[in-house]
């Protein structure tokens, strides 16, 4: 017998299908997103990108040569965590910190634990929770960018507020004509004509309902000023009387107002600080300092804003549309809610991910979220869960952190089951939680359930009867 | 005896290869001062219970043992208590509810168990002051690392560069899980080594 018999276990039949395949087509449906990302808020979010992958891809490689590992660098995989990680990332932030994310990702949570298939949570995940630790106050630094499509929308407003916000905006507007403020003053028309008692209803079923009652009752914006900010920020403020003013009645010191100089911004920032400070917020979540950059171009290209989660979070409203399309304030990657599904949707036909998580994860979430809004007597519910779903990093989470495949339980009804477990802790964290976004810690969390899950669902062998069964 | 004193340091250092005392060793080295107050509590503690117990290793009966050594601890650790209260009172504050958890210390109570049985003071004595030193050094290491990079100071001296952005995380208790994880691995390696060198010279 000259030949040799190979013998194996099963499989005997494999796909075509390889690692690489699957990283490269997860990178190309996450590609919109990034792209309009950088669109959005500029270079600087490119450079992140390019970093945070670069150095993803890097740490794999100097880790299996130090310890003399298969180099498994061209799998994509690292690429894939390296991008996430970028696109979870402020768009301002400073390069170093996603450097680091990515290295902490790859080394010690992917390496660390056994390597590729061996993960117990998702990398890039881990990776963000990690940053939102040890650098808090820059990862919750959210700016709006220079990039072409940058525009700003801000949050519908009450009646009030948006009167005078329209008082002091046309009065400011016209000696400027930075395109931000522009946009900035359309959204604002645009809010005071939509209809006023929706605005004015939610403002009113918020469940804090201070800072609205004070801007109603007093007609005086500085001494509206003062009974917000309790007398920290005014002094701060009245440097620049009237701009200054106007935006602290008017967003109740929460909302960025596009400021036209560097003066105002500060200012205006000042006030967003201490105002979160005074509304007791964690430190761990609310104490950033807004950072505004200016470029060689002269005009300001970066303000510093908050995200969407936060006017969520007090039961206003934001506008739909642009959190669906991703004019909004947020991460690099997680802003455009259309793209993203689009990305999602890809890949739930080509098979690469399950469907079962992302539908089960936004359907849960959603409905928990519905009910919610509803008990909460918060006016159109419908639209309100719609918002929650749009925000924050939901859509990237569903459709691309959960469903890494070692991370997730491997039968089908162990997954549903992931799923409604990320759906129900979101919901908690983000409806009663301190911190804005709750995805994140959900998603990891369940990454740690997903060998109780598996063992839960674990299939019976054909042919076993149920114990109790037989007789 | 000097054999267990260098074991005591290095090869079964008690935080970081035996897995002892990781309750302190977690929860009180956010700074170096502090780490090392309670430290040297605990060996301090440590040296007299085991010293003790090895004396009193033939009066007393095998199943009475653990439960005299728990007293004795006890109480040990009340006078250290009311010393350092005395004494040190904002180190008293700082370490909080860790100085009364040193009586049930694991690295006293396992270390009582497994050397002052054998009676031989001895051993007792080099393995007390081994694990106790041991210990301290541990707490030493963990510490400095956390204050260095969760804080930028060491002892309370500002040590980084004026641009070194603290990573608050260490300060945490997660930071805390991370820098024993990695001081550990990093002995065992090591031991590792070192105990297959040992291996190959004994073939």
């Amino acid at each position: 017998m000259g030949e040799k018999l190979l013998v194996s276990p099963s499989p005997h039949v494999r796909a075509k299908g390889k690692t690489s395949l699957i990283m490269l087509l997860v990178i190309v449906a996450l590609l919109p997103s990034c792209v309009y990302g950088v669109l959005n808020f500029g270079m600087h979010a490119l450079l992140i990108l390019v970093l945070s992958t670069g150095s993803a891809g890097a740490a794999e490689l100097v880790y299996e040569l130090v310890m003399k590992k298969k180099i498994t660098v061209t799998d994509g995989s690292a690429a894939v965590t390296g991008l996430l990680i970028g696109m979870n990332m402020p768009p301002m932030i400073a390069w170093w910190i996603p450097v680091i994310g990515s290295v902490f990702a790859i080394v010690v949570v992917k390496q660390l634990f056994g390597g590729l298939g061996r993960n117990f949570m998702n990398p890039a995940l881990a990776a963000r929770c990690f940053l939102v630790l040890a650098f808090s106050a820059q990862m919750t630094a959210f700016t709006t960018g220079t990039g072409v499509l940058s525009q700003v929308t801000e949050p519908t407003v009450t009646a009030e507020a948006a009167a005078e916000a329209d008082a002091g905006a046309n009065e400011t507007a016209g000696t400027d004509a930075d395109s931000t403020a522009t946009a900035w003053t359309e959204a604002q028309t645009e809010a005071a004509a939509k209809t006023d008692a929706d605005s004015a209803a939610t403002a009113e079923t918020e469940e804090k309902g201070k800072a609205a009652a004070d801007a109603k009752t007093d007609a005086d914006s500085a001494a509206t000023a003062e009974t917000e900010e309790k007398g920290k920020a005014a002094a701060a403020a009245k440097t620049d009387a009237d701009s200054a003013a106007t935006a602290e009645t008017e967003e109740k010191g929460k909302a960025a107002a596009v400021a036209k100089t560097d003066a105002d911004s500060t200012a205006t920032a000042e006030t967003e600080e201490t105002a979160d400070a005074a509304s007791g917020a964690t430190a761990e979540t609310e104490a950033a300092a807004p950072k505004t950059e200016t470029r060689d171009s002269g005009k300001l290209d970066a303000v510093s804003t908050a995200t969407p989660l936060k006017y969520l979070k007090k039961g206003q409203s934001f506008d739909l549309k642009a959190l669906f399309l991703g004019n909004t304030p947020g991460t690099i990657g997680e802003t455009s809610a259309l793209l993203l599904l689009i990305g999602g949707i890809f890949l739930m036909l080509l098979g690469v991910i399950d469907w079962r998580i992302p539908v089960f994860y936004i359907g849960s979430f959603g409905v928990l979220v519905l009910i919610t809004a509803a008990a909460r007597g918060y006016d159109a519910p419908l639209q309100y869960m719609l918002q929650e779903l749009f925000a924050g990093g939901l859509m990237m989470g569903a459709f691309f952190m959960a469903t890494d495949y070692v991370s997730s339980p491997y039968t089908k009804s162990g997954r549903i089951l992931f799923a409604l477990i990320i759906g129900v802790m979101t919901w908690l964290y983000r409806m009663f939680g301190m911190y804005k976004e709750g995805v994140s810690n959900a998603i990891i969390l369940a990454n740690c359930l997903t060998p109780l899950i598996d063992r839960l669902t674990r299939p019976v062998a054909f042919g076993i009867r149920k114990k109790e069964a037989s007789s | 005896m000097s054999k267990r004193f260098w074991k005591g340091i290095f090869e079964e250092n008690p935080v970081l290869v035996l897995m002892l005392g990781l309750c302190p060793a977690l929860g009180t080295t956010a700074a170096v001062k502090p780490a090392l107050a309670m430290g040297i509590a605990t060996a301090v503690v440590l040296i007299a219970v085991e010293l003790v117990m090895t004396l009193l290793s033939h009066a007393v009966p095998e199943k009475a043992f653990m439960v005299v050594s728990v007293l004795l601890t006890a109480v040990l650790t009340a006078i250290a208590e009311y010393v350092m209260a005395q004494n040190f009172p904002e180190l008293h504050e700082e370490l909080g509810i860790y100085l009364p958890l040193m009586a049930i210390s694991s690295v006293i109570l396992s270390r009582v168990s497994a050397v002052s049985k054998s009676g031989s003071l001895a051993e007792a004595l080099g393995d007390s002051l081994g694990m106790g030193i041991g210990f301290v050094l541990a707490l030493a290491a963990v510490s400095s690392v956390r204050e260095l990079l969760g804080a930028g100071t060491w002892f309370g001296l500002q040590v980084m560069p004026e641009g070194f952005q603290p990573v608050a995380a260490f300060s945490m208790a997660p930071g805390a899980f991370f820098t024993v994880a990695f001081l550990a691995a990093a002995m065992n390696v090591k031991a590792r080594r070192k105990a297959s060198e040992t291996d190959r010279e004994g073939e």
